[in-house]
């Protein structure tokens, strides 16, 4: 080891960080070189000073340490809540309950809309479009709308001009009774499903007759539109194009509202 | 015991002793004991703030002069006092060596008046080392630097302190010999 390597590493012997092999060269230079024995005695000595000064040197910090922790407490007060593990976890658990909630809910409805619409479009397409046999078809339709909606006329009443009055039955939609009313003219048949009004069907409305907000959706290539009156919830279905749909929707309505 | 309560008690116990040792070195960073109480005061609330992050078990003395040190840097960055330096004598080998030469008797005073002169970065090494006898891997860690830096800068602030006292005793010796 020469004199300016000595010097290099002479920070790292001062502190103890010289492995066993550099520090057995230091020292074996030291013995030799007295520039260097010279340099790293007086280093040792003036830090000995520097560090006597500081252990006389007594600093009153009781009251730094008083304001610190004034400050800690004072700073604590806004943000203690937060610091609670217990806390944060019933609000974490809070918040999951919450969106999970809102998730449930928004599935089950979007589930009912898409339910009463595809039921519709599923009980067109089967006992309309595709004549499946099934019991139930009444052709006593005045003793029908009696005894389910509470109107003998109304059956009659919602058939477009135009449109005649084939035959009718009980079924289901989205776990709720409608009678299901089949109508033909020379062109084809539509569906008509009627309830007495519980509730607001689903979605926004596109437009509004006599006070009959009325709904529209499409589903497997089927049309449907749908109003309410005071009484009433009506639900034509076809495979028209929508805005032909739609008409006979308003047509209807402006007719029985 | 609250969870809360426990961690002031861990603080108080861990942290709260070094603040002695924080204002010593706050007050030869900063020349003025008000700005280096604030400093510390600064320190230590980063430190409970942080003190989750803090990882048992290691040097938490370290850990508060790493956060000492970004503190003395923002209050430099504002305050951008140029520190005083001095130049280094050379050639000293070219003069009659002595083999171990005594430091003379200085006064407290004198001592941290000369470590006052010294840059702050050669201010800072020289504290941290010799004073806190943090090695210089710690302190090249607590700086971010490379140790090669710290040792050189460690190497000068010893030489540029030494230099400083000796001058101030010669004129001390010189005032003695005119009076």
């Amino acid at each position: 080891m020469n004199c300016n390597e000595a010097k290099y590493v002479m920070p790292l012997y001062l502190s103890g960080e010289l492995d066993a092999k550099s520090m057995s060269d230091f020292e074996l230079h030291l013995d030799q070189c007295v520039l260097c024995h010279r340099e790293i005695e007086e280093q040792r000595a003036y830090d000995n000073l520097l560090r006597a000064c500081f252990v006389s040197e007594q600093l009153d910090v009781r009251n730094l340490r008083a304001r610190v922790w004034n400050r800690i407490m004072t700073s604590d007060r806004g943000t203690l809540f937060f610091r609670r593990p217990a806390r944060l976890v019933a609000i974490a658990a809070m918040l999951l309950l919450a969106v999970c909630t809102g998730i449930v809910y928004l599935s089950v409805r979007s589930k009912s809309v898409a339910t009463v619409y595809a039921d519709a479009v599923d009980d067109h397409y089967e006992e309309v479009v595709q004549r499946t046999p099934l019991s139930g078809w009444r052709t006593d339709l005045d003793m029908l709308g009696q005894r389910q909606l509470g109107d003998s006329e109304i059956i009659n009443k919602l058939g477009p001009a135009g449109y005649q009055l084939v035959r009718a039955r009980v079924c289901e939609l989205g776990g709720e009774l409608y009678v299901h009313a089949e109508y033909k003219n020379e062109k084809g048949e539509i569906s008509i499903f009627i309830k007495r009004r519980s509730g607001d069907l689903p979605g926004a409305a596109k437009d509004v007759v006599n006070g009959c907000p009325i709904h529209v959706e499409t589903t497997r290539g089927f049309q449907v539109a749908g109003f309410q009156t005071e009484q009433f919830t009506v639900l034509i279905v076809s495979d028209l194009p929508s805005t032909e749909n739609f008409r006979l929707a308003r047509e209807s309505a402006s007719r029985v509202a | 015991m609250s969870f809360e309560c426990m961690r002031r008690d861990e603080f108080e116990r861990v942290a709260m002793p070094h603040t002695q040792s924080l204002l010593q070195a706050a007050q030869r960073l900063s020349r003025a004991r008000a700005v280096a109480e604030d400093m510390v005061q600064e320190t230590l609330l980063h430190a409970w703030n942080a003190f989750d992050r803090f990882e048992r078990g290691t040097n938490c003395k370290a850990w508060l002069f790493r956060i000492l040190i970004n503190v003395s840097r923002q209050y430099h960055r504002k305050n951008q006092a140029r520190p005083v330096t001095l130049p280094l004598d050379s050639g000293g080998s070219q003069k009659v060596v002595q083999l171990y030469v005594a430091p003379p008797q200085f006064a407290t005073a004198e001592v941290l008046s000369a470590l006052n002169m010294l840059s702050i970065d050669h201010r800072l090494v020289l504290m941290l080392a010799v004073v806190e006898g943090f090695t210089c891997k710690e302190i090249a860690a607590m700086c971010a630097l490379p140790v090669g830096t710290v040792m050189s800068r460690l190497s000068r602030a010893r030489a540029e302190l030494r230099h400083i006292l000796t001058e101030a005793e010669g004129s001390k010796r010189l005032a003695a010999n005119a009076g």
